[in-house]
């Protein structure tokens, strides 16, 4: 399908970077590293790609399906040409320097040849030995001969040898016997090769603590109690009980769950001393989704601080506890007690007040932690990168993606504990650092896409293949699919009409081609999901099948269908149907369009001059494209420049400093201080913006930009704030404690509260940064004087991670934690020159006077104030806290819907100095993959004018947002209505607002969706 | 600061609040006021008063079950005996239980008083004065007179140990001089008797000679290893528990044991033992070394076993009652005819609390049911 070729005669440096370790950082890494122009080597030590988050049924804190998310991210990274999957793999060892590493690996022998395998399951279905399904965390047996589940990439059967009757007692041979392509290799041996590569990525992962370690909560004994993942596996519709939720031992619906949390985190005793970051959202996602399923099961959650530090957790957990009524109780639970006669489980837990409670349920859910995989502590060991006292691999300090070992980088669980979207954008952090290195070899080694012929089909009367997905049980556990497609099936050019488990994924792909080959299919109708996800993955399949993309047509019979008439199986039905027959009649008058192309800017406009901005001009830079840096202020830094020091011993203080030099004297990158964008014209590729400042307003070309305005510290109004010289800010009392030690010194007596404008119903989000901010404060502090009396007034504890180490370290330094309600503040009084913090402490439920020398307020984080109005030059959208939005929270966490827009730092929300760095660089490796391009394709579905009927009134033009519809002179002379094929949308404003009907848009032209109403 | 307030204090910082201590806790289970979460976090808000005026700080069983949950380590015991001090002092004292006779003979045995403690050794075997093994015997012989009214010998535990030795061929050293170890008047917050005691003991074992300790009471025994070396200095002779003796050295020793028809037992693990000594193993190890006897365990065991609900000779109420007859019921449900203590004063609180109860497993002392199955030649 592709042809690779040396671009350059020899490159310096190899052209091509290892990722080790599929799981989502993985992935993200290897996209974002193959779509800049390298090749990708994705090695694996499984099976199949995917890692834990295609375990997962949902995801916090939008609740979207996992592996319906996942789905087309590992379709494309199983169908780029410039990405080579090496599943089944391990690493063996690394020889050579950055730039020209050769990495040996072992090609473990899966005892089936995947060039013949098809994936028809017939081996496994005669497979006599039943083992352990670690993919299902063993909750049902899988054969000896498997695939972990059906959309597995690669999609090839392995036999798992340690349990094979063959290859432990030298017969059975079954398999081989029922294999139609003699795909079954028994003596297939390991393979050993070496790669040249010019970077090595670490993405092995994590390992899931071992509950029964905590033999008090009685896992792998009792057969109700269960792990988080295992948990997971029950709730996922593709799961081994199809999405319902029964207990182990009888297979009955339970009444009452009870969650507990910690197991195998904040544990010093069991020697795993920090919080493993997602545990609280995960339990609280699956006790919603519980209480989804079915009003009528209970839901308790035990646990110590609820740590709700992303974006979005607070308003997602709250929203639990209100509209779900998931119970929350703050104690952990020192014992599961079985109750043999009905195999419930009874927990006792002590009350605010100090009373104990027995509480009996029906099944607990162990939230067990996230540990290193010992794997790659294997490998780590290996190649010589060190290991943390946590046992991930070390990285540096403000340069989190970065080991100890030049050229070799980390990201997502294998460097700590984190959730999806931090092992998202460290994977693109580390596609960024990791092809830094490599800039000058961008290109020498990827394939050159060959064009694929399109058979032409205008004189061919329209022969249509309809193909209805189950989509597991999401969409064949309400809607009778069979009976949708000989519905289908009846309707008039339908040649072909099926149904199929899941139609996105690669066995089925492979079908429809098939199928569009057989039948000589001209358009394609799929009843399935919505066209946001999947529409592209479709198209491409078409395409490869030598049809024109645009002659396909997506049924939403999922969202708009199953999902929300869940309770009228037949009705939905009867709309599925309906919503097929629109398609149908839609899909008769589809017509091939083409794209276009235009030439790409290959440079980048950053907005913002912080710590994030600054991060983001250089990866530009380093990667060899230019970068126009415009800053608000006279001064280049942000927020970094008075942040002297951080719980982990680094500087943003200073790192920031350097960071600007040089910046400053790098050629590639050009500043503009007191400067403001007035004007962003143009689309993803070709920009123009206006940059005005005080010597007048100038234009730059530019292909994506970057926005890195960042945030502040709110300003209290509250606890005396503003009118009392003793209440400071968090940042303010940094200040003191680095300006004038010799004054810190004195005070003795100093009161901490957090939250202050966190939290709140009207900003209900956590500003992140503030716990971890205030315990290394209170560490400052303590060094300084160590008689002084320390007292933070809080909510939740959120120090997640390893900064959990930081907190531990203040409570041993004697710095006292007072919890408080958030309808019971603490309140701050003047007391002679000082003041008298009352608090009412919630555990000990009285009242505790604090007189204080000092108030510290640990404030919000605000957005800038000046975000709103970029919002609007930018028509990028903000979130309802005013942070700027990305796409997606979970998967595109670095992109803006609109393309060529990306963001990071404090513009998207609160985060540390460390994180706003690898944000920045992940949202550069992102925008890579439009400028390490030469061309963008434009796309076809634009306004089409028709010359004929337009009058130039200049309607359309007035109407369009993008400025992308204009009335000229043409070639014949006359004015007319023109469309800019790059920057239009195709919004269809034009389309409403010409009186004559000569605008209309390609492939929603009036006749074609008129049919879908009218037939 | 006061040092001791400071070691403590630094303990207790670390807390978290989780409530695992008091969730773990068997006498939270029965004394609705009683909870180590809300006593540490008290004392950590300098609100002291409470604790140190009520009757609380006394239910403490220092048995250890939250100290071996808790996730930061705090050593609650630790914590809770440097408070008595502190409330002994302030004139708050525990309710002594048995009238207070034993805490008044350890009192005596502060003093120059002749003891006649090796009148039932001259009868069971030979012992020295002076040797390598001193078998540090403890109050069994006070336990012996003042526990007659349950029907049990304690002494048959020091008899029984004695038998082992001299079949091993070791005739240890047993001595008049011997005093109370002091672990009841350390757990009561009275330091001075309790550092009295142990100068005395140290000048009895040092006279004789000896190398080695080796103790049948678990008290004792963890009251040397870890008590003595924080208040008296480091010990010039080695501290051993006569399990860990035995188990060292029984199986080279020739001694044959006979089989006993069809017998289970189940091992009742002492605090003191278990959790604040970690000696898990070698009682386990002794009792399957005995042919035809099958060990079952209780479903609490080991780190997680329940206390036998009295410590130190105080307090005993109705939660210790309540306890022990949990933990009986749970020797119980494991099928065992037989129920093993390795420390006498388990032994006595479960007998109490049995006398009262519709239950017929038997409780029999580790080392008298060692000696009852020696093989008689």
């Amino acid at each position: 399908m592709t042809q690779k070729t040396r671009l350059t005669a020899q490159a310096e440096k190899t052209g091509s970077v290892t990722v080790i370790g599929s799981g989502i950082a993985g992935i993200q890494a290897a996209l974002d590293v193959a779509s800049s122009g390298f090749r990708v080597h994705l090695v694996e030590e499984k099976a199949n790609v995917g890692g834990v988050m295609a375990q997962l049924d949902k995801t916090f804190p939008t609740n979207d399906c996992s592996s319906c998310m996942m789905g087309p991210k590992i379709a494309k990274l199983a169908t780029h040409p410039d990405i080579e999957i090496l599943a089944y793999t391990d690493v063996l060892g690394l020889n050579g320097e950055p730039g020209r590493f050769q990495v040996t690996l072992k090609k473990k022998a899966r005892a089936v040849d995947p060039q013949k395998c098809v994936a028809c399951n017939i081996c496994a279905e005669k497979c006599p030995q039943k083992v352990p399904d670690p993919f299902n965390m063993h909750l049902q047996p899988r054969k000896a001969i498997y695939i972990p589940y059906p959309q597995a990439v690669p999609l090839v059967y392995t036999i798992d040898k340690e349990h094979c009757i063959y290859f432990k007692k030298g017969k059975c041979r079954v398999c081989e016997k029922v294999c139609n392509n003699k795909a079954i290799l028994f003596d297939q041996e390991d393979e050993i090769i070496t790669l040249e590569t010019g970077a090595l990525i670490l993405a092995g992962g994590l390992e899931l603590f071992d509950a029964r370690r905590k033999q008090e909560y009685g896992y792998g004994r009792w057969p109700n109690v269960i792990t988080s993942l295992q948990y997971e596996r029950m709730l996922s519709a593709a799961g081994p009980f199809r999405g319902r939720i029964q207990r182990l031992s009888d297979g009955q619906r339970p009444g009452r769950i009870a969650w507990i949390q910690c197991v195998g985190s904040r544990d010093s005793h069991l020697g795993n001393d920090y919080c493993s970051s997602v545990c609280c959202m995960s339990a609280t996602k699956q006790a919603m989704i519980t209480r989804e399923h079915s009003l009528d099961i209970d839901t308790t959650i035990f646990f110590i601080d609820m740590r709700a530090h992303g974006k979005g957790f607070d308003r997602f957990y709250e929203r639990s506890a209100s509209d779900n009524t998931v119970r929350y109780v703050r104690s952990l639970i020192s014992r599961v007690v079985p109750n043999p006669e009905d195999d419930s489980l009874c927990i006792t837990y002590c009350e605010p007040d100090r009373s104990l409670r027995d509480e009996t349920y029906d099944m607990v859910v162990l939230s067990v932690g996230l540990c290193p995989n010992p794997s790659t502590v294997q490998l780590a060991k290996v190649i010589g990168v060190p290991l943390n006292e946590q046992g991930f691999i070390a990285s540096q300090p403000l340069d989190i993606v970065a080991t100890a070992k030049p050229g070799v980088y980390v990201c997502g669980g294998a460097q700590g504990p984190k959730d999806i979207p931090d092992s998202v954008q460290q994977g693109s952090s580390a596609a960024a650092q990791a092809t830094a290195v490599l800039a000058d070899s961008r290109g020498s080694l990827v394939a050159v896409p060959r064009s694929l012929p399109q058979r032409d089909v205008s004189a061919e009367a329209p022969s249509i293949g309809v193909f209805v997905c189950h989509c597991g049980v999401n969409i064949a556990g309400v809607v009778d699919v069979e009976a949708v497609a000989d519905f289908a099936r009846k309707l008039s050019n339908v040649t072909y009409a099926t149904h199929c488990m899941f139609a996105c994924s690669t066995d089925q792909l492979r079908e429809m081609q098939q199928a569009i080959s057989d039948h000589q299919l001209n358009r394609v109708v799929v009843a399935s999901c919505t066209p946001r996800t999947h529409e592209p993955i479709f198209r491409k399949t078409l395409q490869e099948a030598g049809l024109n993309p645009y002659l396909f047509e997506l049924a939403n019979i999922r969202e708009h269908d199953s999902w929300v008439h869940q309770a009228e199986p037949e009705a939905a039905t009867q709309k599925a149907k309906e919503l097929v027959r629109m398609s149908v009649s839609r899909a008769r008058l589809l017509e091939p369009l083409y794209e276009g192309s235009y030439e790409v800017v290959q440079s980048a406009l950053v907005i913002g001059g912080g710590l994030a901005g600054l991060s983001a001009a250089l990866s530009f830079a380093q990667q060899g494209f230019e970068a126009t840096l415009v800053e608000r202020t006279a001064e280049l830094g942000g927020n970094a420049r008075t942040l002297a020091y951080t719980e982990d011993g680094s500087s943003p203080a200073r790192y920031v400093q350097d960071l600007i030099e040089e910046v400053e004297n790098q050629p590639l990158i050009t500043v503009c201080k007191e400067a403001q964008v007035t004007s962003t014209v143009g689309s993803c590729g070709d920009f123009t913006s206006q940059i005005a400042d005080k010597n007048g307003s100038r234009s730059i070309s530019h292909g994506v930009v970057v926005v890195a305005t960042g945030g502040q510290e709110y300003k209290p109004t509250e606890y005396l704030y503003g009118r009392h010289p003793r209440v400071v800010t968090q940042k303010e009392f940094e200040d003191l404690l680095q300006a004038a030690p010799e004054k810190a010194k004195q005070l003795q007596h100093v009161t901490m509260i957090q939250c202050v404008g966190s939290r709140e119903p009207e900003f209900l989000y956590c500003s992140r940064v503030c716990c971890t901010a205030a315990v290394k404060n209170s560490l400052q502090l303590k060094t300084i004087n160590p008689d002084a009396q320390i007292s933070v007034l809080y909510r939740d504890i959120r120090t997640f991670g390893f900064k959990e180490t930081a907190y531990l370290q203040a409570r041993r330094q004697g710095v006292r934690f007072y919890r408080f309600e958030l309808d019971r503040k603490p309140e701050v009084t003047r007391h002679a020159d000082t003041l008298l913090v009352s608090v009412f402490d919630a555990q000990l439920q009285t009242t505790v006077q604090l007189p204080s020398d000092l108030v510290v307020l640990s404030a919000a984080i605000r957005p800038r104030p000046e975000s709103r109005e970029l919002a609007e030059t930018l028509r990028l959208p903000l979130d309802e806290d005013g942070f700027f939005m990305e796409a997606h929270p979970k998967l595109r966490p670095l992109d803006f819907a609109a393309p060529g827009f990306f963001l990071c730092g404090l513009a998207q929300g609160p985060k540390f100095a460390d994180e706003s760095i690898s944000q920045a660089r992940g949202a550069v490796s992102r925008a890579l993959a439009v400028l390490s391009r030469k061309k963008i394709a434009t796309d076809s579905m634009i306004n089409r004018v028709d010359a004929q009927l337009c009058r130039a009134c200049g309607e359309c033009e007035k109407a369009c947002c993008f400025e992308a519809i204009k009335v000229k002179q043409v070639d014949s002379g006359r004015q007319q209505a023109v469309v800019t094929a790059a920057q239009c949308t195709g919004c269809g404003v034009c389309n409403v607002a010409c009186p004559t009907g000569a605008a209309s848009l390609a492939h929603y032209k009036d006749e074609q969706i008129n049919r879908m109403i009218e037939d | 600061m006061d040092p001791l307030k400071h070691l403590t204090q630094k303990q207790i910082d670390y807390c978290m609040e989780c409530g695992l201590c008091t969730g773990s806790c068997p006498v939270s289970r029965e004394l609705s006021n009683f909870s180590p979460r809300q006593m540490i976090k008290q004392v950590l808000l300098d609100l002291e008063s409470d604790l140190m005026n009520g009757r609380e700080i006394w239910a403490c069983l220092s048995c250890a079950a939250c100290s071996e949950r808790c996730p930061v380590e705090i050593d609650f015991p630790e914590f809770i005996s440097a408070r008595r001090q502190q409330a002994r002092d302030a004139g708050n004292v525990p309710q002594e239980s048995h009238h207070g006779v034993l805490q008044t003979i350890a009192g005596l045995q502060t003093r120059e008083v002749n003891q006649q403690r090796t009148y039932w050794a001259r009868e069971a075997g030979v012992f020295a004065d002076t040797g390598d093994v001193f078998y540090f015997v403890g109050c069994l012989p006070f336990f012996d007179v003042t526990f007659r009214y349950l029907n049990l010998s304690p002494l048959d535990t020091a008899r029984s140990v004695l038998t082992l030795l001299n079949k091993m061929g070791v005739e240890p050293v047993i001595s008049d001089h011997e005093r109370c170890c002091g672990h009841d008047a350390l757990w009561c917050g009275d330091h001075s008797t309790f550092r009295r005691l142990a100068e005395l003991n140290l000048e009895v074992i040092r006279s004789s000679g000896a190398k080695t300790v080796v103790f049948s009471c678990p008290e004792g025994y963890v009251t040397f290893k870890k008590y003595y070396p924080q208040h008296v200095g480091e010990l010039p002779f080695e501290v051993l528990h006569m399990t860990e003796f035995l188990s060292r050295e029984l199986p080279n020793a020739g001694v044959s044991f006979q089989s006993s028809s069809n017998r289970t037992v189940t091992y009742h693990d002492p605090c003191r033992l278990g959790r604040l000594a970690g000696v898990y193993d070698p009682p386990r190890q002794l009792l399957e070394s005995l042919p035809d006897t099958v060990l079952v365990e209780m479903e609490r065991n080991r780190q997680y076993a329940l206390c036998c609900g009295t410590s130190a000779w105080m307090e005993c109420s109705s939660c210790s009652k309540a306890i022990q007859v949990e933990r009986i019921e749970e020797a119980g449900q494991t099928g065992a005819q037989t129920l093993i203590t390795a420390c006498p004063k388990c032994q006595i609180h479960l007998s109490c609390a049995r006398s009262a109860m519709d239950s017929d497993i038997e409780i029999i002392d580790l080392y008298a049911y060692l000696a009852m199955r020696l093989t008689t030649e």
